[in-house]
């Protein structure tokens, strides 16, 4: 043995002495309880630091380890803040666990950082990632509804990928548009960007609802902010997630539309009430209803062809996530794929991210967040002249009556003049879409000295639409094979758009603490570059319907056109924040900002806020009552925002258009004109908003409440208030108008626990009151169908004739004030109120109706768990809120372009006149909803949905070591399962407003699901 | 110093980037300014077509023109001609007298419309200071003029009293602006008429078909006059058009044909269109014809307009020497009812095909059943007068059809309706209405039973009715013949039912009339309601009586 092996021997030995010393075991015993009641806590996970080792407690919060004797413990729970505790060779260790409800150090992301929500005073909503997760929803804008006081979220449209739903916070703030600003990551986006966003990818959700917190991102937050945090990398060795749900979904109600023998029945009544004869005799009727004739007689099942789709849905997602000292990782991508209830109708949705965070040295680090989204949407046409919509499909499918045959004998499509809606869908037409967004920001945070850091960043985004709608040419024939009509002429229209928007942002950020004095400032420029171009081509006439690419056509008859515009804004921005002890809280926020969209004497508005908290709960004289009251927050804050966001991208330059072209002997001459009125003095909107607040802890905090007033003025609102005809061009756009919005939010939330039952109720309810307060001088209200905008009301409001009940007899009619209102008045008809007395029905007797914007929205969260089992409950809904539905949604009296559902069944009659539903029309219209709409037909649309229903199951650690992964987990998840509502049968309460059988509907999903944690 | 430079150059970039100047000036890209506008002829010209753009369709059917088709084919629908069976179209309304002036979004509303009379007036403000060949720039003024005053002519004529606009004003001046009396609203349209006449081209021809002629402003100025009874001025002004070269097309029922409409010598003046683009296209003819042929049938003629049509033999079919035949009522019959109208039984030849088929309302089964629904005519008759040929057009509601909104025959009937009203009978008058008559195969006007001013005043009322049928005129002379009470009130009936052989076309009668609707006539209805939204915005107009 040579002195190598010598040494070698050595050394192992010494290595080996290390071993046993530094990894001596010990097994380690003890209990995990709550630090707020005393309760042992199951399930707790306790983990070695720094290794894979770790087990739950057990029922008893009992745990048993082996650890080494100078390792770490770490012991993590939901709802509570995780703790490291070192063995230092001690046999037990019993361990309290303080709910995460109480920590302090809980931040909340608000504009251009973080701050603590103890010290927050400003009204600030939030949304973990567990609060939306798991659930069949397309999108994250419908994840959110009802999950948050202030915050309503309308969702109405099944259709893949037309199911975004709308967003408003704090009521509708002013009358151009009222979506909220969205903020990605840094990134500043639009709302309908949320949809891009994979719902698993996000990390936390912030909405800013009060004025003085939203005013940080000032030119665009008048509707307030909904600031999105994706999951960011954390340090530790990577982990890699796995998802995947698979659901069918089903409409949530469709109307009730009656056999053929009904539509028959009643179209006869209709045509006798408007002095006609019947159309079909009982014997056809006794046809139509016995199906012994179905070629002559049929009895058409429109809808149950039509919503034939298989409603498949399915979504998968792999995350990878992980990082060393300096540099953190987060990377996913996903996949989503959704088929509609009825056919050739997809969305897909393709989602990659990648979070990267690195740190140069102590002093310097950068982050680069960027994420692409892809997708592809189909959806049929339809041949119809002019209007090639997939609305127009699901119109004439809600209208065609089962009076008319899909197919004749003879394999030719039955029709009624405007077409088959069957044959549109089954014929080649389509219409294809592609969206692209790519968004990406990079920055750095740099500390220049102790404290004071500049964050530097520039955000990019580029959303891209490609669109390609090809309609086909469909020849009908008659029953005996001779041809009916002209073919349409069959044609392809494709659009390429793009929006680009570049943020350069750069941000001066200081704190410093002086004893118990805390200081923080900001400073920041920021500025945005909107390029918006799009370019369109039509060609007509394809040679048959096989081919659709443009180039297939002739180029008679081609068209092309192309737009543009560009959008710039400029913001200087600062705040400070000041707490004396984190119990006197005190912020100012400034900004000046800058638009193109107005006149250079126009441009800059200044627009500050402040708020001030207090925090009572830790004044001493609060002492007594602390066992009671953990925490007791007072904030009140005061704001104005700026709003530029309108239509008009030039409103103050006055300009002559092109395109006002004219024939002279068949060859069109290119014209020019003034078209639009512009106006040189259009300025900022404002919005000032008030909020007071408070927040409180109960019950050692297992009982927390957050209750908010506020009362946000809009003034100067920037509309094209209708002007009289004799000015000739379109309205200019104006300061004119002013809107409030006041009311009030409460968020109520209880943890609670009985030994393995772990349950979590929360519940949030918002009242909120819309209403006009100034129209410009003028005042005159806007009038559109049922709907008005008048000074005194709610934005939009039903409009119309107060119902008082039927005429009974001619007498009663001659005794009322004349009615003529579109056909000659007669028992059965809707009696109006006269309500300036003058012996007239007219425009002058109509009175408010109700809103279609909900003044009270809730929701209420039930959260259980048992060992490996969690159920949840989530309810949501709307109150105070009216609809109403007219034409084919309703139903209408017809034997071809119309039919009626079953709500018509108990209309007056001679023979049927102890009903409140008047007698059933063809032409008449004074009893039509859409032309004369009344008190009878508004109804009230408020509901109680059982949003999601969930039953999940994790799989016990025993089993996951075995197959050496660290969480599994399975789930059902059923989204908008159950609706509890009185408005009318067939059509979905959140249908929107007036709805008249365009829209696709709403649907239920059942889905089941698996999640795994490698 | 590394540590600095990364940082550094971030911020050098920073500010770069953000210190552009006119980082907040944007103007659009696609729009023109009128500070560099009127530099010569070619803005002139595109200036001047934008004038001819100036009336958006109302109802959207046909593209923008300096009058619009839309008009033309549905104003009788409004009128004992015909049934305007969608009440969403808006004529229903003003036929059964149930307008009111809330009825929005309607017909009723888009006619009290200042942009085409905003475009006139912008031209003729800036046209001035345009460089440019002087007579050229006068014949362009004449034009503008012309498309003004025609446009006072239509609302004033709709809503009586309407704001006279000369300058463009700004949104607080519109919001003001009161109404005008008629008169005066008149008096302007004559006196630009006439100051436009004599700069205006005399004929336009070729490449200029379409643009306003000298014929247009007289002829238009002689029928205000007419409307107006200042028959004096009427007739110098028609006799002065009778010297133009203008002539009767020699086949009535060819008159509106597509293949005839740049060369036809009838043509005073037409709305133009173009086949494609659509946006220029004419789409209306295509609610003519029925359900199975293509339309939607929205104008449905009634049985009223059908027994005005005399019998081939030149007596009216009440005349029991007529040899009228109730039980074969379209027999022998003035021939243009057969090229106006379709009746049950009456021969078409469906586009895309050679072979005629017989129009057949009545049968339950026929596609083309009056009670179906289905785009058929709840009257039985179809209009036929823009579409005797459906293969002449490729697509009903993209179609190139010019829109006549003057044309010889009114100039003929016209003048001598003007003549018989003040009462100066003369060979003249006879000559002009036999020159109507002949060219659709008529006889010549019985001189022994129309020998009177009131004998006369009945033939050349019935005369107008039945050559313009589906014109857009018979509203108007109901109005200023103040005979709406007798033709506009009561119950308007179709064809009577019966049955239709589908090989010979032969129709046999065995039932009632069809009761279309009852109609209820008031004076108020002899103008269109103000609508009520504009009434809303400007306090200072007022409402016409009785609505």
């Amino acid at each position: 043995m040579n002195n190598f092996y010598k040494k070698k021997i050595y050394l192992t030995g010494l290595l080996l002495l290390f071993w046993v010393v530094g990894f001596a075991q010990v097994k380690v015993t003890g209990v995990v309880k709550g630090s707020d009641d005393g309760q042992i806590l199951p399930g707790v996970s306790v983990k070695v630091k720094g290794s894979d080792a770790g087990i739950s407690t057990d029922i008893n919060g009992h745990f048993s380890i082996n650890v080494p004797a100078d390792g770490v413990l770490t012991f993590s729970f939901i709802g509570y803040i995780s703790q490291d505790v070192p063995v230092d060779g001690k046999p037990i260790v019993n361990v309290k666990l303080v709910p995460s409800t109480k920590a302090l150090n809980e931040v909340v992301v608000v504009g251009y950082g973080t701050q603590k929500k103890a010290t927050l005073t400003g009204a600030v909503a939030t949304v973990s990632a567990a609060q939306i997760a798991d659930r069949p929803v397309t999108g994250l804008t419908n994840a959110l509804e009802g999950t948050m006081s202030g915050v309503t979220i309308i969702s109405n449209n099944g259709q893949p990928g037309r199911d975004e739903g709308s967003i408003n916070i704090r009521g509708i703030g002013t009358l151009n548009n009222t979506d909220p600003m969205v903020v990605i990551d840094g990134v500043i986006s639009d709302t309908y960007d949320m949809n891009n966003v994979n719902p698993e990818d996000v990390d936390n959700i912030s909405v800013l609802k009060d004025a003085a917190s939203a005013s940080i991102y000032g030119n665009r937050a008048a509707n307030g902010v909904i600031v999105i945090t994706t999951k960011k990398g954390k340090k530790g060795s990577a982990q890699i997630t796995y998802s995947d749900y698979f659901g069918k979904q089903k409409p949530t109600d469709l109307p009730d539309y009656l056999p053929s023998w009904q539509a028959a029945t009643l179209f006869n009544q209709a045509k006798i009430n408007e002095g006609g004869t019947a159309v079909y005799t009982p014997a056809q009727i006794e046809t139509f209803k016995n199906g012994s004739d179905p070629v002559n007689y049929p009895n058409t099942d429109w809808l149950g062809l039509f919503y034939s789709g298989s409603g498949f849905v399915q979504n998968h997602y792999v995350g990878v996530n992980g990082g060393n000292d300096n540099t953190q990782y987060a990377a996913s991508l996903g996949y989503f794929d959704q088929d509609g209830i009825t056919p050739k109708t997809n969305s897909q949705r393709y989602t990659a991210r990648v979070n990267l965070t690195t740190k140069l040295n102590d002093r310097l680090s950068f982050h680069a967040d960027l994420s692409y989204t892809f997708q592809p949407f189909t959806e049929p046409q339809a041949s119809y002249p002019g209007v090639p919509a997939f609305s127009q499909v699901l119109r004439q499918i809600n209208r065609i009556s089962p009076i008319i045959p899909d197919k004749y004998p003879n394999g030719e499509y039955g029709h009624i003049s405007d077409g088959n809606p069957m044959a549109w869908i089954n014929s080649p037409s389509y219409n294809d879409q592609n969206t692209y967004n790519l968004q990406g920001i990079m920055g750095a945070d740099w500390e220049i000295v102790k404290g004071l850091h500049f964050e530097p960043s520039l955000a990019y985004k580029l959303d891209q639409n490609q669109n390609n709608d090809f309609v086909s040419s469909i020849q009908y024939y008659n029953p005996d094979g001779s041809l009916s009509g002209q073919a349409n002429i069959s044609n392809a229209n494709d659009l390429y758009s793009s929006l680009t928007i570049v943020t350069p942002q750069a941000i001066l950020d200081y704190s410093l603490n002086v004893g118990d004095n805390h200081f923080k400032a900001l400073a920041g420029y920021s500025q945005e570059f909107d390029g918006y171009y799009i370019l369109e081509a039509y060609r007509q006439g394809f040679f048959n319907n096989s081919l659709s690419d443009l180039a297939a056509a002739p180029v008679t008859g081609q068209t092309g056109t192309q737009d543009s515009y560009q959008l710039g804004l400029k913001s200087y921005f600062g705040r400070v924040n000041y707490d004396y002890k984190g119990k006197y809280l005190l912020e100012g926020d400034i900004r000046d900002d800058g638009s193109s969209r107005f006149a250079p004497s126009q441009r800059w508005g200044l627009f500050p806020g402040g708020s001030a908290g207090w925090r009572a709960s830790e004044e001493d004289f609060f002492a007594p009552l602390k066992s009671i009251v953990q925490e007791l927050k007072f904030r009140a804050s005061w704001g104005e925002l700026g709003n530029q966001n309108i239509g008009s991208e030039y409103p103050y330059i006055a300009t002559v258009s092109a395109g006002q072209n004219y024939p002279f002997a068949g060859t069109v001459a290119g014209g020019i004109s003034p078209v639009n009125g512009a106006n040189a003095a259009v300025t900022w909107e404002t919005t000032k908003e008030t909020d007071l607040g408070l927040d409180a802890g109960f019950l050692n905090n297992k009982l927390t409440l957050t209750a908010d007033y506020f009362i946000k003025n809009t003034t100067g609102i920037l509309s094209a208030i209708p002007v009289a005809a004799t000015y000739g061009l379109t309205p200019p756009v104006v300061n004119s108008s002013s809107v409030q919005d006041k009311g009030w939010e409460l968020a109520l939330a209880y943890h609670g626990r009985a030994n393995a039952f772990t349950y979590n109720i929360s519940g949030n309810v918002s009242f909120v009151s819309n209403v006009v307060t100034s129209l410009g001088p003028s005042a005159s209200p806007e009038i559109s169908g049922a709907n008005i905008t008048k000074v005194g009301l709610p934005i939009n409001s039903f409009w119309g004739y107060q119902a008082t009940g039927i005429f009974q007899t001619a007498a009663q009619v001659s005794a009322h004030a004349t009615q003529n209102l579109g056909g000659p008045t007669a028992p059965g008809d809707l009696i109006y109120k006269d309500q300036d007395g003058n012996g007239v029905i007219d425009g002058n007797d109509k009175i408010y109706l109700g809103s279609n914007f909900p003044k009270t929205t809730f929701g209420l969260n039930l959260n259980m768990g048992y060992k490996g089992f969690d159920l949840t409950g989530f309810f949501q809904g709307a109150a105070n809120v009216q609809n109403i539905i007219t034409g084919a949604e309703l139903g209408t009296n017809s034997n071809a372009a119309g039919k009626p559902t079953a709500l018509l069944l108990n209309s007056w009659s001679p023979t049927n006149t102890n009903t409140n539903f008047p007698r059933l029309w063809i032409n008449y219209s004074q009893n039509d909803p859409s032309i004369n709409p009344s008190s009878f037909w508004v109804k009230n649309a408020s509901y109680v949905r059982l949003k999601n229903l969930q039953f999940g199951y994790n799989f016990p650690k025993k089993l996951t070591d075995a197959l050496h992964i660290q969480k599994l987990r399975v789930y059902y998840s059923g989204q908008n399962i159950l609706t509890f509502t009185s408005f009318y049968k067939g059509t979905d309460p959140e249908a929107p407003a007036g709805e008249s059988g365009y829209d696709y509907p709403q649907v239920k999903t059942n889905s089941i699901g698996l999640n795994v944690t490698f | 110093m590394k540590k600095i430079l990364i940082p550094s150059i971030l911020i050098v970039l920073f500010l770069l980037s953000a210190c552009s100047k006119d980082f907040l000036n944007r103007v659009p890209p696609d729009a023109l300014s009128n500070a560099t506008l009127w530099t010569d002829a070619a803005d002139a010209t595109a200036a001047l077509v934008g004038v001819y753009n100036g009336q958006a369709d109302p109802l959207g059917y046909c593209g923008p023109g300096w009058a619009s088709g839309t008009e033309i084919a549905f104003f009788d629908g409004m009128s004992d001609n015909a049934y305007s069976q969608y009440p969403w179209d808006g004529i229903q309304a003003f036929g059964n007298g149930n307008i009111t002036p809330t009825l929005t979004g309607y017909y009723a509303a888009n006619l009290w419309n200042y942009t085409a009379i905003t475009r006139c007036n912008y031209f003729l403000a800036n046209i001035g200071a345009c460089p440019m060949d002087a007579t050229l720039k006068a014949q362009m003024i004449a034009q503008v003029r012309f498309i003004r005053a025609y446009q006072y002519f239509l609302m004033s004529q709709l809503y009586g009293a309407v704001p006279l606009v000369t300058t463009n004003l700004t949104p607080a001046q519109a919001n003001a602006s009161v109404r005008t009396p008629k008169a005066d609203i008149t008096k302007f349209i004559l006196s630009e008429l006439a100051a436009a006449a004599p700069d205006l081209e005399t004929t336009s021809t070729g490449a200029d078909v379409g643009h306003i002629t000298q014929g247009a402003a007289l002829a238009l100025k002689a029928r205000v006059e007419l409307f107006e009874a200042d028959y004096k001025d009427c007739i110098t002004d028609y006799q002065a058009v009778m010297k133009l070269g203008y002539s009767l097309d020699p086949s009535y029922s060819d008159l509106f044909r597509i293949q005839n409409q740049y060369t036809n010598p009838e043509i005073i003046a037409a709305v133009q269109y173009v086949e494609n683009p659509s946006s220029n296209s004419n789409g209306v003819i295509g609610i003519f014809p029925s359900n199975s042929m293509g339309g939607w049938s929205s104008i449905n003629p009634l049985q009223s307009m059908v027994d005005c049509y005399e019998m081939a033999n030149g007596k009216v079919i009440t005349d029991p020497t007529s040899g009228y035949d109730p039980t074969h009522p379209y027999t022998n019959r003035d021939p243009r009812l057969a090229a106006t109208i379709l009746y049950p039984g009456a021969p078409y030849i469906p586009s895309g095909s050679t072979t005629p088929l017989y129009y057949d309302p009545l049968d339950p089964s026929s596609p083309d059943y009056y009670q179906s629904g289905n785009n058929t005519s709840p009257s039985g008759y179809e209009v036929v007068k823009y579409t005797s040929h459906l293969s002449d057009f490729d697509n009903l509601f993209q179609s190139g059809l010019n829109m006549t909104i003057i044309r010889y025959a009114e100039v003929l009937l016209s003048y001598a309706e003007a003549k018989i009203e003040s009462n100066q009978i003369d060979g003249t008058v006879y000559t002009a209405i036999n020159q109507v008559r002949n060219r659709a195969g008529m006889p010549n006007v019985d001189q022994t039973v129309y020998n009177s001013q009131s004998t006369l005043r009945s033939l050349i009322r019935r005369e107008r009715r039945v050559e313009f049928a589906f014109e857009g005129l018979r509203y108007f002379d109901i109005q200023r013949w103040a005979i709406g009470s007798q033709v506009m009130n009561g119950p308007v009936y179709g064809a009577r039912l019966g049955t239709v052989n589908a090989t010979t076309g032969q129709y046999t009668i065995t039932g009632d009339s069809i009761k279309v609707e009852t109609r209820l006539f008031a004076t108020k209805n002899y103008l269109w309601p103000v609508p009520q939204s504009e009434i809303n915005i400007n306090k200072a107009l007022t409402q016409n009586p009785g609505f």
